[in-house]
């Protein structure tokens, strides 16, 4: 986010105490960015606009609780955006469609070739360390990883997306998991 | 090779934030995260690292259309339906997590959904509904001597609950939980049946377990109904149930 971090946790202090003005601020500096992780995730804009309305009720409700060794603002509120999704993808099911989605850019996620992992060498700290972690694992479990991240997907539909065994996408998953936090934290 | 405590614990903290830990299992986990203070540290380390991918531009922002502020405006109590969202002073807005309205009067138990049987023995109290969002971690869930089982299914609604006695005190342990659309809770009441008013009994858990605060003529619980209602955050105000979801006749039958 182009806003920085110092400004976001002022204004997530001040929304703690109820200042609406500093909560209008905080909206206007993130909900393109968690509207369009929302986007990529349900592929629907009602479900997207609906989930952002709840992430901001749940975000001015639950600022107080908000704190800085949590990671920064952007974590903890696209912390709260994914978890979101996650159950209004599952609880609606039968009504998401992969097929017929109403964004029209493809998943965000660096199974895209659109996406070059290695371009942002010269951003600091965690975000460069996940990024030369996720360039050292097997193609297959970086994909699936970052489908499951960033789409939402379950097992059974990463195995249908990547057309591999039901078994061998968890096992993709999992390993992956694993070399990232060994990565991660060595 | 063999996996280490930590690494499943690891593994599965990590499932659960990208979502591939789902259904019973990732219910499960929830629970025991509430319990857990390595696991809830486990998912915020999991958290941070890969949250840190939205900063780097992989998902492009999109600006959200304006009717998402106005109605998160409506929702927190903001007086001004600000059109523009750097004009949003408001007076009076809601910080709490309760919001005042009224709703209807009646429990339409005729209208809505009878899933389940059940009798419980429970103490006899007569104390004030608890509405606070504290979750009691103790006792463990297979402490809990299960009496009956509510559920949700359909129309939107996916939950349920167990409820039973622990060592003379009621309890509601949340089975498995699909947070409904919107910002709400489901409220818990006894229904005497005739035309006396509904006792609410606690708000339903997300997660975890919750002691039920049960009124002395509805200790034998085996006359009236169980009922759930969807309420607005922190559950009904005015003493009445919003809309019922389901309703759970009582018998001596068990």
């Amino acid at each position: 986010m182009t806003t920085d971090a110092e400004n976001l946790q002022r204004l997530l202090a001040a929304t703690a105490d109820g200042d609406t003005a500093a909560f209008s601020e905080l909206y206007r500096h993130t909900s393109a960015h968690l509207y369009g992780l929302l986007l990529r995730m349900l592929r629907r804009k009602d479900l997207a606009e609906e989930a952002l309305q709840d992430c901001y009720v749940r975000i001015w409700q639950k600022s107080s609780s908000y704190a800085a060794e949590r990671g920064s603002p952007t974590v903890w509120m696209a912390s709260i955006a994914r978890y979101r999704a996650l159950d209004l993808l599952r609880a609606r099911r039968p009504e998401f469609s992969e097929t017929n989605p109403e964004t029209s850019e493809p998943p965000a996620t660096h199974i895209d070739h659109a996406v070059d992992i290695e371009r942002d060498v010269d951003t600091e700290g965690a975000l460069d360390r996940l990024h030369n972690c996720l360039g050292e694992l097997a193609s297959e479990q970086r994909d699936a990883v970052m489908l499951a991240y960033y789409e939402g997907f379950t097992h059974p539909e990463l195995a249908s997306r990547l057309d591999a065994p039901l078994g061998t996408v968890k096992s993709w998953v999992r390993r992956g998991l694993l070399r990232l936090r060994e990565c991660l934290e060595k | 090779m063999k996996r280490t405590d930590p690494e499943i614990r690891s593994l599965l903290a990590a499932e659960y934030v990208i979502g591939t830990l789902t259904g019973g299992a990732r219910r499960r986990f929830e629970q025991q995260m509430l319990q857990s203070k390595p696991l809830q540290e486990e998912v915020q380390r999991w958290e941070l690292h890969l949250a840190t991918t939205l900063d780097d531009g992989v998902v492009s922002a999109v600006p959200p259309p304006a009717s998402a502020w106005d109605e998160i405006a409506r929702r927190i109590g903001m007086e001004s339906r600000a059109s523009s969202v750097t004009k949003g002073q408001p007076t009076n807005p809601i910080k709490p997590q309760r919001r005042h309205r009224r709703r209807r009067i009646g429990l339409a138990l005729a209208a809505s959904i009878v899933i389940a049987l059940v009798v419980m023995v429970l103490p006899n109290r007569v104390d004030q509904p608890v509405v606070d969002d504290a979750v009691v971690q103790a006792p463990d869930a297979e402490s809990l001597q299960p009496a009956a089982r509510l559920a949700l299914d359909g129309a939107g609604h996916s939950a349920e609950w167990m409820v039973g006695t622990y060592d003379g005190e009621a309890y509601v342990r949340a089975v498995s939980f699909v947070p409904p659309a919107g910002e709400h809770d489901y409220e818990l009441w006894w229904v005497a049946g005739g035309d006396a008013a509904p006792v609410s009994l606690c708000i339903l858990p997300k997660t975890g377990m919750r002691p039920m605060q049960v009124p002395a003529e509805a200790a034998g619980l085996d006359v009236g109904a169980l009922a759930i209602s969807l309420e607005a955050p922190g559950g009904s105000t005015d003493g009445t149930p919003g809309e019922v979801l389901a309703a759970f006749p009582l018998t001596a039958a068990r």
